[in-house]
């Protein structure tokens, strides 16, 4: 599975947003954190490669798959998109939305192995006792670690996304990404992740790549962009890194 | 596979085999209710002669065949399908919208639709040639269409989100309801009684020709909305998160939405305004099985219609030879069935 994005640009009605993206060399297995300060388009590259957001004159290539090219169901069997968080009050159970990610437009034929596989994600993510919740029921965290499963359950070529860890406390922003982290590594897929803490990008990122007002400014391995002075700039402050004795990058910053 | 994998699996397929038994059991009482409307009437017939009517004309006397043929079955057929389609606009409207208070009023589809009744009975306008005596209802039809049109386009030109769709909605009630004011300040005292009358809503217009009609427009939106059960339950979580999973947001609520005011127009036209039964079945149907669509949609249809019934029986129960107006019977028995249920259910569903 490859992914190759070319002159990638969008507009809210006139309102530029991103600007002519180019990027490849995603590789099979890999983790890339995508970074970058708020309103920078990172949401809008997601649903632009997705194909939520329909561009023009853009080349957005997913193994042998082309956006305009390939119909939209076979897309999005492949590209699954995670957006910010959802808030929902219906009256649907936390196995109701995961299954019907799952079964995500193949129709409504429910086999016992998709039922099988929605329990076994609930329970990897350790949800299972929530199962029977009405998603209005739960919390920030848990619709969030919901939405993962519901990414899961899905089995694409490629994860787009975005901020799963924001509502998350610290044990199930480790224990997320590391799942995401062996999810990408065993099913050979390539993830894309929008983080905003450089910690969790510096942890487990093979890749990072900075966003700044809409175009790609920086690319590479966690060590060389975060201590780039791209990363200083962007977002306006000092970065200090350090390598703690088991080898774990951590990141530093000040004013 | 671990025990506890297995048994989350299991308790999903229990509750499945739960809402079917739910959805039988209320389509069951739905009969009942029928056959109990049906022979329910000041000439005493037991639901037996009213069965053997039904099964054998032949053998049954003119007199019973013209109570159970030209009356009853038509009266209590039209409130099962009038039920079953404002339950189904009702629940469909509440999921394109997003909005626990959305039916056939929020709208407007009602309002327009007394506003085309009105036409007709003090200007005798006819805004389908050739409607004759029926133009009471075809103007009901078309203005209750043309208000969907109206939101269509504004759709068109604002972009289709929820919010803007209700807004818009409630404007046209307004704008239809003060138009309707205008008109019964012009009428005369005849023709005032003609429009209050009409929208109290009387199922003694029912017809078979209304009755083969709902049939056609029930056939074709009911399967035309269950092909798209699945995309209609990920909306439930929101606009962002069913595009996510590859539906086109707003072509599934346009496409709803003709759906929806082929529905409420007809609906409304044949037997006048009726409250409430939209906005309520699918709430208790919402409560027993969820929004899961696959079980949600067919029973908001079997609760509304269930309502309908119930509210043609006791219509006729409350004093012998007098049939009073649906829709006041409707609310009258509907709210406190409707709050006590709330208050039994403890699990929220909106």
């Amino acid at each position: 599975m490859t992914l190759e994005i070319k002159n990638l640009s969008f507009a809210y009605s006139k309102k530029p947003v991103l600007h002519d993206i180019s990027v490849k060399g995603f590789k099979p297995g890999e983790l890339t954190a995508l970074i970058g300060p708020n309103a920078t388009g990172k949401s809008t590259f997601f649903k632009c490669v997705s194909g939520v957001l329909k561009t023009k004159g853009a080349m957005i290539k997913v193994g042998g798959l082309e956006i305009g090219q390939t119909g939209m169901q076979a897309w999005n069997r492949n590209v699954c998109y995670m957006p910010q968080s959802f808030t929902s009050n219906a009256a649907l159970t936390v196995f109701d939305v995961v299954l019907l990610a799952r079964k995500h437009m193949h129709g409504w034929r429910v086999g016992d192995d998709d039922l099988n596989v929605v329990a076994e994600t609930l329970h990897m993510l350790k949800v299972d006792h929530l199962s029977e919740t009405f998603v209005g029921d739960l919390s920030g965290g848990q619709q969030q670690m919901v939405s993962i499963a519901q990414a899961v359950v899905r089995e694409p070529s490629l994860f787009l996304l975005d901020e799963p860890t924001s509502a998350l406390d610290l044990r199930h922003q480790l224990e997320i990404m590391k799942i995401i982290k062996d999810v990408t590594q065993s099913r050979k897929i390539v993830s894309i992740v929008a983080l905003h803490d450089l910690n969790l990008a510096a942890r487990f990122a093979d890749h990072v790549v900075l966003m700044r007002q809409g175009k790609i400014i920086s690319s590479g391995p966690p060590r060389e962009v975060l201590a780039s002075p791209e990363l200083a700039e962007t977002y306006g402050v000092t970065i200090d890194i350090h390598e703690t004795k088991k080898g774990v990058l951590s990141v530093a910053a000040s004013l | 596979m671990t025990d506890v994998v297995l048994n989350t699996a299991e308790r999903f397929r229990k509750r499945t085999k739960k809402r079917l038994i739910l959805l039988a059991g209320s389509a069951s009482v739905l009969i009942i209710s029928l056959l109990v409307d049906i022979s329910w009437g000041p000439s005493d017939l037991s639901i037996f002669d009213a069965a053997m009517a039904i099964i054998n004309p032949s053998g049954a006397s003119p007199q019973i065949n013209v109570i159970i043929w030209d009356i009853r079955l038509p009266i209590a057929i039209m409130a099962v399908l009038v039920g079953a389609m404002l339950g189904v606009a009702g629940a469909e409207m509440q999921t394109i919208l997003n909005n626990p208070l959305a039916d056939p009023f929020t709208l407007g589809i009602s309002s327009a639709a007394a506003f085309g009744a009105a036409l007709a009975i003090v200007f005798r306008l006819n805004l389908v040639p050739g409607a004759g005596e029926i133009l009471v209802t075809t103007n009901a039809f078309v203005l209750a269409l043309l208000s969907s049109f109206i939101l269509y386009a504004f759709t068109k030109i604002r972009g289709v989100t929820s919010e803007t769709m209700v807004l818009v909605g409630i404007a046209m009630m307004f704008t239809f309801n003060a138009l309707l004011a205008l008109m019964q300040y012009g009428a005369s005292e005849t023709q005032l009684a003609q429009i209050v009358f009409w929208m109290m809503g009387s199922l003694a217009r029912a017809t078979w020709t209304k009755i083969a009609i709902s049939l056609v427009i029930l056939a074709i939106t009911v399967p035309y909305f269950m092909k798209r059960n699945w995309a209609l339950t990920a909306l439930r979580m929101g606009d962002d998160k069913a595009a996510s999973l590859g539906v086109n947001v707003k072509r599934l609520r346009v496409e709803m939405l003709i759906g929806i005011s082929l529905l409420a127009a007809t609906a409304v036209s044949f037997v006048g305004t009726v409250a409430f039964v939209g906005l309520v079945g699918p709430h208790i149907a919402r409560m027993i099985v969820g929004e899961d669509q696959r079980y949600f949609l067919p029973l908001s249809a079997v609760a509304s219609a269930m309502i309908m019934s119930v509210t043609s029986i006791v219509s006729k129960a409350i004093t012998p030879g007098v049939i009073y107006p649906i829709g006041i019977i409707t609310s009258l028995i509907g709210i406190p069935f409707f709050v006590s249920l709330i208050l039994a259910v403890r699990r929220r569903s909106w």
